[in-house]
């Protein structure tokens, strides 16, 4: 990891790394885009398309880890 | 849908009042055809980053020796930078609802100068504004690496939506000047600004810090 660690190890260190981003980016979308003030529609159209990126990283991350454990 | 107030007051520019949609309520035609096309670009920067996740798993060596590691300081200030003028951009969009042009020109204004900023920053970071910096001379080649190529894809890809961007936003500016936009057009404007920062803030983590 490029990131001085702290003594914290690397994969707790990545976890909250790509939560904190997430959550940042969703307090974006959220607030400065106003996403929660929008209609249902409009809100359920920008949300559930990103079940499927998330779906293909799951399955990545599940068949690198299969890899690396066989 | 109510009147949108203009950014110019008395300008000839109105937002055509719409009945409210019974699924899509207030929103516009351009706020709804501005997040498909953000919905397609995420998933542009998401096939790049899943891409960086496949390379960089299935390689035994991804940070060849020789190469400069990545200049977190400077671009955590970059980052900052692009947050900065995100806020400038909601006020600039706060402004524009209240109908006072001077404000919305003068936050537009400093969205750009932040924009032109991380730009700068980003060609000080490839290839050095002072002679013989810059990653591209201390060893970081495109092509002789996946880590380099996946860094440089992926981070120019990201420079070309924030010199959109900011082009956008100059260009909205000199249309406000003249009276031409009205709240909406500022809204919109402000959905693609805010969407460079929150990819910004996924292509950092992932490729600066992790």
């Amino acid at each position: 990891m490029a990131t001085p660690s702290m003594g914290i190890p690397k994969v707790p260190m990545a976890v909250a790394l790509i939560s904190m981003a997430l959550s940042k980016a969703a307090l974006v979308g959220l607030f400065f885009m106003h996403l929660k003030d929008e209609a249902r529609a409009l809100k359920l159209t920008v949300a559930l398309p990103f079940v499927f990126p998330a779906i293909y990283a799951l399955i990545l991350i599940g068949e690198a880890s299969w890899r690396l454990i066989r | 849908m109510s009147a949108i107030a203009t950014a110019a007051s008395g300008s000839h520019s109105v937002a055509h009042a719409l009945p409210v949609d019974e699924y899509f309520g207030n929103a516009t035609v351009g706020k709804i055809g501005m997040w498909i096309f953000l919905l397609s670009d995420a998933f542009s920067f998401g096939g790049l980053l899943l891409a960086y996740g496949i390379l960089r798993g299935g390689s035994e060596i991804w940070h060849h020796p020789g190469e400069p590691a990545l200049g977190i300081p400077f671009t955590a200030f970059l980052t900052f930078l692009l947050i900065c003028s995100s806020v400038t951009m909601v006020l600039a969009v706060a402004a524009a609802t209240e109908g006072n042009r001077k404000q919305t020109m003068l936050f537009l204004a400093l969205t750009a100068l932040g924009g032109a900023g991380f730009l700068t920053g980003q060609f000080h970071e490839y290839f050095g504004l002072i002679p013989h910096h810059g990653l591209v001379h201390e060893g970081l080649i495109f092509g002789h690496s996946a880590y380099a190529n996946t860094f440089y894809v992926t981070t120019s890809f990201h420079g070309a939506h924030v010199l959109t961007g900011t082009t956008y936003i100059l260009v909205t500016l000199a249309r406000t000047a003249a009276g031409k936009t009205n709240a909406n057009d500022i809204e919109i404007l402000g959905l693609f600004w805010h969407f460079v920062d929150l990819i910004w803030i996924l292509v950092f983590t992932f490729i600066y810090l992790l």
